[in-house]
């Protein structure tokens, strides 16, 4: 046994088997087949499947044999494994070795915009695309990193540099330390995207609506690169980009969110990405499954926050609380919603936590078969490498690692990873001790010893007869034992060296007075032994549950559409019959069914509204809620092409706080940082509905504009002035010249010849056709007109001026155009071209003629529009019928949507609002919200819905407290920062 | 042709000076008023009140039905009934009138260079001649204070009227107080290109120590005879010798346990500007008489997990709790909606007469001019308006009258100049 121990690691230390072809030789030839034999081993060749007391053959880095009654081949070094598990060797898709570090092309100047790439040569324009970038061509082996893998038990990586929006193509590699020429598998295996730029400096993308829009516009860009023969321009980043379409496409995604939104965007271009996910999946698991898509986890689950101190406990977020306790069972529920995932390392800053957080996995629910099928055949088929890697069989790659117990389930110890056929020791088998008790005789002395505990690191204890014991100093090394103690009555330590193997030990040692002596033990009978209890310990119990959305505030069953019967309520109708008083409404099925008096109940659910004003729900025309890492993408004149309704965040709390102020629907909007803005989403207040399930149905396109200080950049900073333009009589020019470049591309477009598509122009071309509409930022009265002028050169209406705080001046000339105007009620005095704003405004353009709504553009003030509404009342004596079509009827005007919502008429959507008094008034609650006769808000489940917030803190609190996980607390409670978002937030937020 | 554009030039000159409100003369003739529901500011309320008042300070507040003003005096008499009468409300801690346009460099004086700036004074920089300030006037804010920002100790400000000729004019009481934003615990980490998270500011500790040795120095310094003054330290005598206010701004447990402690220590007494999670704390705030400004209240929940309604039923825990307390408003402009912040709070449970005393009587308490002004009481300034409707609706705020120690002030401002000139040019086809 011993001697093929010996022989074994011998055999590591020279080279093995195929040896480079194509290289130049030194030397004698020594080439050996690596031919070994595996016996008696636990093989667990593929999940599902496992062969007791089973011989491996493998020969030149491939599996030759495997099975049990295999005899075993002359010139096979056989290697007895009684007792060990072999398994096939790991795969991560998702990581990052032997590259060099991302870097950026030249040092960012945060004071100045940088519109282009800083890329030498004849690449993409935008620095964060990639895809010309080959792992293959940089990729080196790092034989200290590799080891690292190879005890994770890791024989193969899908490794890329993680920088860019197309990072371009990973390289599958091995973990062995061989020379690239036999480490990488497939030098291009797989094209990795992101919605982060990394290490660009480039000023586009600044918003993750941009980069999506990138993403886009790219994917139309290579189409037309590859039909038109590139004979209108060399682009070797978007030849790249084609040549990668054939491999399998992963994308890197932050959350949940983004999974949806990267799965959305592959199918508009018949792709079905594999998703790096964040590990917060099963917050989503049913709209995620339906994606089809296929996952990589992470298994980084956040670690207790010291909460000890309450005052700092507050700063947690319930969100945050609660994902701590359920994180690890994300694969567990994926794989019980039958999702395809992959486990990747990736996250962890100590890659050895993994193993920790993985068996914390099996705990709470994955099943080792499915622990081992996430490490091994799912990366192997995605990668369609499952001929090569990824389960033991003939012909396969003798990619395996040796343990000593159940991988997923116990605490299991790596000896040995083989790579390609190569070992790499990790531990010495024989450097373990067998429990039991011992007869040891030093010399003349006698002794009875107790071995316990595990194995490797054995606790050694002398016993005499009157139970009292002594404890030893043990280490076992490169097959040696070291064994010290002072025996009970003795002063001086008698200290022995020697072999140790199968409870025969032997060797030399000195006493305390100098004495060079002999010694042997021998095992006498088995331990009572203790070790390997902990592992089945059950973990603390999980209570927590899945909120929709997961936060504070969520609902566990999404509210169901009602019937119901509202009594003797005073109606704002908003039709001709205006307010009446001691009215019942009717709705079902989500729709207003009837207005009227003593209406019959039926099934219907009656809801008191004595003394209680009943109206439809608040429409805000200029919202910035609900959007998630960027509301402009200011960095070019127009960004056009981009979409808020790619970014709609579902899970903004303010979402739940303005239907607790009445508002039903919300036009989310672009930001105003360039003189064409993004397109708009209008969405329902549907909380806790995923964010495609919010967007009201069957809507016209909208699109954010806007004049001024903003798109001048007047306010961004000394090192702003490059970016035309600069001045009002620029933005003219802008205009001009975009509508001019849009209606010659229409006219390209209906010509029938091949033309790049162009999405920038395509959204200006709707609305030069009047299929998409404009919402225009503006405040000054010049550059409205100018624009109404702009607007009907080119045969169009501008349809909405919003904030418009100089639209009385200029009320007559916007009737006889016919755009709206949604405004501020009171706002003014923030920024020179403001100077002239007046509350009067919105009274006065109602009075010439002019569609007049007042928005919120602030996630505090939507929650009292109603409030907004009264000021009309106040400053300019409207009637308050009138002054409540300002945030209701009149946006639903605006907005095109007034054949839906805005009023309370039968058969109209019943978005409804039940006021605990006048709602023109600041003392008005909004008590109850319908949207689409579904209560999302109500004051007596919101009562309930602290209390439960409270508990759940409480419990999620003290479970902290008590957590005593190896990796320790994370530190004091960090909380996500939620950026509120305005009209001039330039932020980028794409690094 | 030049004597002739010279002219128009002038005409508009003289236009724009029209829209700017002239301060209105001393009080001549004693005003009384009566039939209105008076709020006295003080937390009661007079239904059917009559108020008198002479040479700028009250002479008489009571009931109509019980109390007759003297024979024979010659009053300007105002019916008032069915209307209510107010204290004029007060806005603390606000930068009206040292700030015009924000956007605009030039116009800001409110923020000096450096973290320790106890000697600048708001006063001097307070501009009498603001566009702005004539906007908030008309909606009853009559008093403000004048408050510079930034740094750590921002500076000192000063409680002026809003209707004067010059900052000597306007002073209601000067160098009030000294302002001290206290670090925070937990600050949003990363900038402005790359947000973080919210979590425990590092830099914390050694923040408040520096400001706490700035103090007990400060502190050491005025009990000794230095040969050369220290104009940092001067400025800190009225606050550590108990005639001028600390106004603390802070918002956290943390950071308002901390300033307690440090304020006992120095033995004063602070007034908390800010106080988000002062109902957390309410007891201790009573127990050591510590006031609040409590900062605006139609704001959103500092935290996700927070009841929805929590900055709107924060006053109303405060005063149910015993503490002392009067409503703020950031900004400049947007004192025009202080009034509203009262309003909402009475929406979430606040007693009313009690919301109206935390935009008077408390105000004038806490920032310590309330043996002059404040309420409607007898010997106090008669700093009051009128208005048709309940002044904390917008639904029925209307203030159609108002008065600063008497003097009645003019309502206009630019912005309803502004209405009327482009209503004429609509009313008139020719145009």
């Amino acid at each position: 046994m011993k001697k093929i121990t010996t022989l074994f690691f011998v055999l590591c230390c020279v080279g093995m088997l195929s040896a480079q072809q194509t290289f130049p030789r030194n030397g004698v030839y020594d080439q050996r087949e690596g031919h070994y034999a595996f016996t008696n081993a636990t093989i667990h060749p593929q999940p599902g499947r496992q062969l007791l007391q089973a011989t491996l053959i493998i020969r030149e880095g491939r599996i030759e044999a495997m099975g049990t009654g295999i005899s075993i081949p002359d010139g096979a070094v056989v290697i007895d494994l009684e007792g060990r598990h072999v398994y096939p060797s790991f795969i991560d898709l998702y990581a990052e070795y032997g590259v060099p570090a991302a870097a950026s092309i030249k040092p960012r100047d945060r004071g100045k915009p940088q519109p282009l790439s800083n890329k030498r040569g004849a690449y993409s324009w935008n620095e964060a695309l990639r895809s010309e970038m080959a792992t293959q061509d940089h990729f080196k082996v790092d034989k200290k990193v590799a080891a690292e893998w190879r005890q994770l038990g890791f024989g193969a990586l899908l490794t890329h540099q993680m920088s860019g929006i197309s990072r371009g193509a990973a390289s599958l590699v091995l973990t062995g330390e061989e020379r690239e020429h036999e480490s990488l598998i497939r030098g291009r295996a797989a094209h990795v995207l992101s919605f982060r730029k990394g290490k660009s400096t480039q000023s586009y993308p600044s918003s993750l609506m941009g980069c999506i829009a990138l993403l886009r516009q790219t994917y139309l860009d290579a189409e037309w690169y590859r039909r038109s023969e590139s004979s209108e321009e060399r682009n070797l980043s978007l030849a790249a980009w084609n040549d990668l379409q054939s491999l399998p496409q992963i994308f890197a995604v932050d959350d949940k969110q983004e999974a949806l939104r990267a799965a959305r965007l592959g199918q508009e271009f018949g792709i079905n990405y594999i998703l790096k996910g964040k590990g917060d999946e099963y917050q989503r698991i049913s709209e995620l499954q339906a994606t089809g898509s296929a996952f990589i986890l992470p298994l980084n689950f956040p670690k207790a926050f010291e909460v000890e101190d309450p005052y700092d406990a507050l700063q947690a977020d319930l969100a945050d609380l609660k994902h701590w306790e359920l994180a690890p069972e994300n694969p567990a529920r994926l794989a019980a919603a039958g999702i395809d995932f992959s486990l990747t390392v990736y996250g962890h800053k100590k890659k050895k936590d993994f193993l920790t957080h993985l068996r914390q996995a099996v705990k709470a629910g994955l099943s080792a078969d499915a622990a081992l099928a996430a490490l091994t055949i799912n990366p192997a088929r995605l990668l369609g490498v499952e001929e090569e890697v990824g389960s033991l069989g003939v012909g396969k790659r003798a990619n395996f690692f040796v343990c000593d117990k159940l991988f997923f389930t116990e605490k299991a110890t790596l000896y040995q990873h083989w790579v390609n056929g190569k070992a790499y020791p990790i531990k010495d088998w024989n450097d373990r001790l067998t429990t039991g008790s011992y007869e040891l005789r030093v010399d003349t002395q006698s002794f009875v010893l107790r071995v316990s505990g595990n194995p490797e690191k054995p606790t050694v204890k002398l016993a005499y007869p009157d139970s009292s014991t002594i404890k030893a100093k043990v280490k076992m090394a490169q097959g040696l034992l070291t064994l010290s103690f002072v025996p009970k009555g003795q002063s001086g330590k008698i200290a022995l060296s020697g072999s140790a193997v199968d409870g025969q030990w032997s060797g030399k040692g000195l006493l305390a007075d100098g004495t060079w002596v002999s010694w042997q033990a021998e095992r006498t009978g088995a331990a009572t032994d203790t070790s390997g209890k902990k592992d089945n310990k059950p973990g603390p119990k999980v209570e927590g549950t899945v909120t929709y959305p997961f936060m504070a505030y969520g609902w566990t069953e999404p509210p169901g559409a009602e019937e119901v019967l509202i009594q003797n309520a005073t109606v704002w109708t908003n039709e001709a019959g205006g307010i009446l008083t001691d009215t019942d409404v009717l709705f079902k099925n989500g729709k207003v069914a009837k207005v009227g008096q003593d209406l019959k109940a039926g099934k219907a659910r009656i809801v008191d509204a004595t003394g209680k004003h009943l109206t439809c729900g608040i429409i805000d025309e200029h919202s910035h809620i609900a959007i998630s890492r960027g509301v402009n993408e200011g960095t070019q004149a127009s960004s056009a092409e981009v979409r808020i309704g790619d970014v709609v965040n579902a899970e903004d709390i303010n979402i739940y706080r303005q239907l607790a102020g009445g508002v039903t629907t919300a036009q989310l909007l672009h930001g105003s940082a360039n003189p064409i803005g993004g397109q708009s989403a209008l969405i329902k207040m549907r909380w806790g509905m995923e964010a495609e399930a919010m967007k009201f149905e069957g809507a016209d396109g909208f699109i954010k504009f806007a004049l001024g200080e903003n798109v001048k950049q007047t306010n961004w900073g000394d090192g702003y002035v490059l970016r035309f333009p600069q001045t009002r009589m620029g933005v003219e020019q802008t205009f001009i010249d975009y509508f001019t470049r849009a209606v010659d591309y229409g006219e390209k477009v209906r010509s029938g010849v091949p033309y790049r598509r162009d999405l920038d122009l395509e959204a200006v071309l709707e609305i030069v056709e009047s299929r998409r509409f404009i919402t225009c930022h503006s405040y000054q009265q010049g550059e409205i007109n100018m624009l109404m002028k702009v607007a009907e050169r080119f045969g169009f209406r501008v349809n909405t001026f919003t904030h418009i705080l100089e639209g009385y001046k200029i009320a007559d000339k916007m009737r006889e155009h016919g755009a709206g105007g949604s405004s501020f009620s009171d706002w003014w005095a923030y920024k020179y071209e403001v100077i002239d704003a007046i509350p009067h405004n919105g009274p006065i353009m109602h009075d010439q003629g002019v569609l007049v709504a007042f928005n919120s553009d602030d996630a505090e003030m939507a929650r009292r529009l109603n409030q907004e509404a009264a000021k009309a009342v106040m400053y300019a004596d409207m009637s308050e019928e009138e002054a409540w079509k300002f945030v209701t009827l009149n946006p639903a005007k605006l907005l095109h949507i007034d054949d839906r919502v805005g009023s309370i008429k039968v058969g109209k959507d019943a978005d409804l609002v039940l006021w605990s008094d006048h709602p023109l008034s600041i003392y008005a609650r909004a008590e109850k919200t319908w949207v689409d006769g579904r209560l999302y808000y109500d004051q007596e489940r919101d009562r309930e819905l602290r209390s439960e917030i409270q508990s759940e803190r409480a419990r999620l609190i003290q479970k902290m407290i008590d957590d005593e996980s190896p990796g320790g607390k994370s530190g004091p409670p960090q909380r996500k920062f939620h950026h509120h978002y305005h009209c001039d937030d330039y932020d980028d937020e794409m690094r | 042709m030049i004597r002739y554009t010279l002219l128009s030039l002038l005409l508009v000159m003289t236009s724009a000076l029209l829209a700017q409100q002239t301060p209105a003369p001393p009080q001549k003739q004693a005003i009384m008023i009566t039939g209105a529901t008076a709020h006295l500011g003080n937390g009661q309320r007079s239904e059917n009140s009559i108020i008198t008042f002479e040479n700028g300070k009250i002479t008489t507040v009571g009931d109509s039905r019980s109390n007759q003003p003297a024979p024979g005096k010659n009053f300007r008499i105002i019916d008032a009934t069915g209307k209510h009468l107010y204290p004029g409300f007060i806005a603390p801690s606000t930068n009206l009138g040292i700030t015009e346009i924000d956007a605009v460099r030039a116009t800001r004086d409110f923020r000096e260079v450096g973290n320790i700036n106890p000697n600048v004074r708001a006063l001097v920089a307070y501009n009498t001649d603001s566009r702005v300030s004539p906007t908030v006037r008309s909606n009853g804010i009559l008093l403000i204070q004048v408050t510079p920002q930034g740094g750590w100790f921002s500076g000192q400000s000063s409680v002026v009227q809003l209707d004067a000729w010059n900052w000597e004019d306007a002073v209601v009481k000067a160098d009030d107080g000294v302002h001290l934003n206290w670090p925070r615990y937990f600050g949003r980490s990363g900038w402005w290109a790359n947000p973080g998270t919210i979590s425990k500011n590092k830099d914390y500790d050694q923040h408040r120590r520096e400001i706490e040795s700035f103090l007990l120095e400060a502190q050491a310094y005025l009990r000794s005879e230095p040969s050369m003054p220290n104009l940092k330290f001067e400025a800190m005598r009225g606050v550590l010798e108990g005639d001028r206010k600390l106004y603390v701004h802070a918002d956290g447990l943390k950071e308002m346990t901390n300033v307690i402690d440090l304020c006992d220590r120095l033995e004063i007494t602070p007034v908390i500007v800010g106080g988000r999670d002062a109902w957390r704390m309410a007891d201790v705030l009573k127990e050591k008489s510590i006031p609040v400004i409590l900062r605006k209240v139609q704001s959103l929940p500092g935290r996700e997990d927070n009841d929805i309604d929590q900055p709107f039923k924060t006053a109303r825990l405060l005063h149910e709790a015993g503490v002392d307390f009067c409503f703020s408003m950031g900004g400049a402009w947007e004192q025009r909606n202080l009034s509203f912040q009262a309003g909402q709070a009475v929406a979430y449970g606040l007693d009313k007469e009690a919301a109206i005393a935390a935009l008077s009587g408390n105000t004038a308490r806490i920032m310590g001019i309330d043996d002059r002004t404040g309420s409607l009481e007898v010997g106090k300034a008669a700093t009051l308006f009128i208005s048709a409707g309940d002044a904390l609706d917008m639904r029925t705020c209307k203030v159609e009258q108002a008065f600063i120690d008497g003097r009645e002030i003019d309502l206009d401002n630019k912005q309803k100049a502004l209405s009327r000139k482009f209503r004429k040019k609509y009313a008139d086809p020719e145009r």
